[in-house]
């Protein structure tokens, strides 16, 4: 696969940004406390290199697995995957505060999650991928549907390992997109992560230089009429 | 006496002729497959991802991913160092289906195509712990041949 240039990155990590923006919004809105997002972190990389971006593979987390696909006239294609690594300790602190509405109390002393308790994460990240895609859609203009979300509780290390394993039976390599976010007065702090198939990155990177073109043109002609 | 310890990980493989610790960590869908040579105390580890290599890709990738030729390479690697292809002895550990979901089933698939490999080779699995929900960690000692299988929560059992 060819490696993107500064430009192509750089807008990619823009279109990113906004998908982030927007589901940091959603869950800001669904807990009621500010978010604080970091700017994206765009990377190319072998497949097999991507736990070490995420830290210790043994860490017990728990991750949310959203499946990517495209509507296209037959039928769907798998597109990629959205990845929501909440580590132990804000999986537990996420999920009071997400339960805390429904009335259901949880204890944050207990180290271990239960159904509830997951359930409530799949939901958020479901929430959150929906708000992402949805502007990152609309920038690109195409419709990209996701599956139910899937959750494992185990070591980050396996969990992102099988999940790279599905996708490497088609690529080498894929585009990373990992942003995290932290939330007021919380130590609440989870990464998540798009992954892309070549297909699609090139689709994305078309419609970049696409949009760049247009906003040149644009900025052209006003130039011209402002001075004629 | 400590030993010295050597980490394996996804699309990679280890042959050692001398006591050693040989370590895969986070298994999910992969497999760890050890080979032991017990006359001349020769251990081998392959972390496999996946089963077959997919027909018709152009991209250039490391085969040393699929089963059929890391098992190839690790026996050829083994000889080389003087182990006899008759003494080998399979453990192998792995496969396990991390997501609750019939979509991810790469840990299956690996399970099969590891064991026919080995079939095709005559080498006999001798112990396992495959497939299930959750993920493992794999310690194998390359003095004995035992291996020691352990969870993300803390949990062990020798093999």
């Amino acid at each position: 696969m060819q490696e993107l240039s500064k430009l192509e990155l750089d807008s990619i990590t823009e279109i990113m940004g906004i998908g982030a923006g927007h589901a940091s919004k959603a869950l800001s809105q669904m807990i009621d406390k500010r978010i604080k997002i970091r700017v994206p972190d765009v990377e190319m990389r072998s497949l097999e290199k991507i736990p070490e971006v995420l830290g210790n593979p043994e860490e017990v987390v728990v991750t949310v697995y959203v499946g990517l696909k495209s509507k296209e006239m037959d039928g769907h294609r798998h597109v990629g995957s959205l990845v929501f690594v909440y580590p132990m300790e804000s999986a537990i602190e996420l999920s009071a505060l997400l339960l805390e509405k429904e009335d259901y109390k949880v204890d944050t002393s207990n180290t271990e999650l239960d159904e509830m308790q997951i359930s409530a994460l799949e939901e958020t990240s479901n929430i959150l991928s929906g708000a992402s895609l949805a502007a990152i859609s609309k920038v690109l203009d195409v419709e990209i549907i996701e599956t139910l979300p899937y959750s494992s509780y185990d070591s980050l290390g396996a969990t992102l390992s099988s999940i790279i394993a599905e996708i490497a039976s088609k690529t080498q390599k894929v585009l990373a997109f990992k942003t995290s976010f932290e939330i007021e007065d919380h130590r609440i702090k989870s990464y998540f992560m798009l992954l892309l198939e070549p297909r699609t990155l090139k689709q994305l990177i078309n419609r970049v230089d696409d949009l760049f073109h247009d906003l040149l043109a644009d900025y052209v002609e006003e130039e011209y009429t402002e001075t004629g | 006496m400590m030993v010295e310890k050597i980490s394996v990980w996804a699309g990679e493989l280890a042959v050692v002729d001398k006591p050693c610790l040989l370590e895969a960590i986070g298994l999910g869908s992969c497999i760890a497959v050890c080979l032991y040579d017990e006359i001349h105390e020769i251990g081998g580890l392959a972390h496999i991802m996946l089963g077959h290599r997919p027909e018709n890709t152009r991209e250039e990738i490391n085969p040393l991913r699929y089963a059929d030729k890391a098992i190839d390479e690790l026996i050829k690697e083994m000889m080389a160092v003087g182990s006899k292809q008759y003494n080998l002895k399979a453990k192998i550990f792995g496969g396990a289906a991390m997501f609750s979901n019939s979509i991810f089933r790469i840990g299956d698939q690996n399970i099969k195509a590891v064991k026919e490999k080995l079939a095709e080779k005559k080498i006999r699995v001798i112990a396992e712990d495959v497939g299930g929900k959750k993920g493992r960690n794999v310690w194998f000692n390359t003095e004995d041949g035992t291996v020691v299988v352990g969870n993300a929560f803390g949990s062990t059992k020798e093999y």
